[in-house]
Parts: C-alpha cells; structure tokens; sequence
C-alpha cells in the first residue's frame, strides 16, 4: 500500500492506493479534477507551488505531450494522469506504465482491460468540506 | 431526445472542461438551468457572470467548475459542437436528460447510469432508441 497526502489552502487530499493502478471514478464535483491540477502545478513547479506533497513516494503528474519522456526518469513514484481519456487508448502508454515500479492514478469512466485485473484498484473520489479521499467501489471493471 | 454515439467520434471534443475555460460566455452562467445544475452536482451558487461561491474553494471563477459541470452547460449552450460526457458522473445524467428536452447529440465512452426511471435516448450507432437502463446496458455495451 502507499499513503500520499496532497493539499493547498482550500483542499486536502489524503489517499491510499491499495494497488499499482488505480482508476478514479465517482460523481462530478468531488475533486479530480482539482487534484490533478493540483499535481500538475506541482510537478512544473514544486515549490513556486505552495502545494504540499507528502507521503510514501514523491508524486508527479503525466502530461499529455511528454509522457514518454516524463516516464523514463520517474521511478518509485505515484504517477497522475489526467481526465482526457483519449490518450489512455494508447497502448504504448499502457506498457510503458506496466514496466515501470510506479503506481498510477487515472481518472477514466473506461474499462481498461490492457491492465491485469490483478494491478488495479476502481475507487470514487469522496469529499466531506476540504477533506477528500479515496473508496474502493469494486474489483470489477464495469 | 438526446442521441449518444458510443465509439470514437472524429471532431467531438473530449476535454470539454479546457474547452469550456477558453469559450465559454458570461450568460451562460446566469442561466436558471446552468444555476440549477451548479448548485445540484458542484453544490455551489452562481453570485453572477463572473463569481460562484463553492464551500470548498469560497468565491471562484466559473472556470473552476467540476468538468461534469463546465460539460453540461457546453452540451447546453453550444449546439454547434458534439461534447464528450466522460467528465460526467452519474450525478449529471438527470441533468443530460432535462438539456436534452430539445435535440442532443453527446460521445458517449462510459457506461452512465441513467437511473431506474424510463427514458427516451438515441443510440446513434444502431439508431435504436432505449427507454430504460436494462435495455441501454443491453443496448451500448458492445461499444464500451
């Protein structure tokens, strides 16, 4: 398992994925979004920031146009990727996810049977005022 | 009656929430079903064109919308494009329904939940049309 707690002044984020990926679902208006945003603040630019990252591995986010090269050089990391699913249909991504020793949190309504059953984890996005976790919802896939 | 096209649809727009932040109007906002709609799925009030105030993140720009929202109000307001509901939870398929008393045309990739009430929606792909959600599960899941 690995605990990350991400927060600013308005939000904070304390999430522990149970498995390498796990595939963020829920309801709109609980905070993916916000979190990504947050992360890709971050990644570009971790102190200017003045988001805090703390927990069991650093955190990056994924970006769409240079993932190829972000995911050569992050290792024992936990890894966003962002909401516009079209590039999760990009099977090298895929792969390249499943060499590395990172763990991935993606936020995709999809099935993504490119990933073994095993490695995956579905949970909601819960929020109750500032405080937001995670919640496993099923195994399944659907 | 809203239309969804469950495959891959060139010129549909995927990430309607970075569309959203970069066209869309200030009455677009103020309008009572976007009101409705802000308050029901983000929880939040529009104050006006310009602030809506979030018990999360106090008065904020209605760029900072949830994605499912920003997709709603584009899906309401801007006929002239075919939006991807994959920022759209559950939580905003009564809302899709309500825009979609007039003709809509969604990209479908998700399994929606569409609730257990009947309904009336356009599978474009087979150009059947579903009135409930056993059927739509029977009906779109071969394209998810």
């Amino acid at each position: 398992m690995c605990h990350v707690e991400v927060s600013n002044r308005n939000v904070v984020y304390r999430l522990d994925l149970h498995k390498r990926i796990t595939l963020v679902r829920g309801n709109s208006g609980t905070g993916k979004t916000a979190l990504y945003e947050m992360m890709n603040d971050y990644t570009d630019f971790p102190t200017d920031s003045g988001i805090n990252v703390s927990g069991d591995k650093p955190c990056a986010a994924l970006s769409y146009w240079y993932w190829e090269h972000q995911l050569r050089r992050l290792h024992d990391c936990v890894v966003f990727l962002g909401e516009p699913q079209y590039y999760m249909e990009l099977e090298e991504l895929a792969e390249a996810m499943l060499r590395t020793d990172n763990y991935y949190v993606l936020y995709t309504r999809e099935n993504l049977p490119v990933f073994p059953e095993d490695d995956v984890e579905v949970c909601e996005m819960k929020a109750n005022g500032r405080e937001h976790w995670l919640t496993a919802v099923s195994s399944e896939r659907k | 009656m809203l239309n969804v096209f469950c495959e891959d649809m060139p010129g549909a727009i995927f990430d309607a929430s970075l569309y959203f932040n970069n066209t869309y109007k200030d009455r677009w906002i103020t309008k009572p079903l976007s009101r409705d709609m802000i308050r029901d799925v983000d929880k939040s009030e529009v104050i006006d064109e310009r602030a809506i105030w979030s018990p999360v993140f106090g008065y904020m720009s209605p760029t900072r919308l949830s994605g499912g929202v920003k997709t709603l109000i584009l899906i309401d307001n801007d006929p002239s494009h075919i939006f991807s509901a994959s920022y759209c939870g559950n939580n905003c398929a009564k809302w899709l329904l309500k825009i979609a008393e007039k003709k809509v045309v969604i990209n479908l990739w998700h399994l929606m939940d569409f609730g257990s009430d009947e309904f009336k929606i356009r599978v474009l792909n087979t150009g059947k049309i579903i009135r409930n959600m056993g059927d739509f599960v029977f009906g779109v899941g071969d394209f998810m």
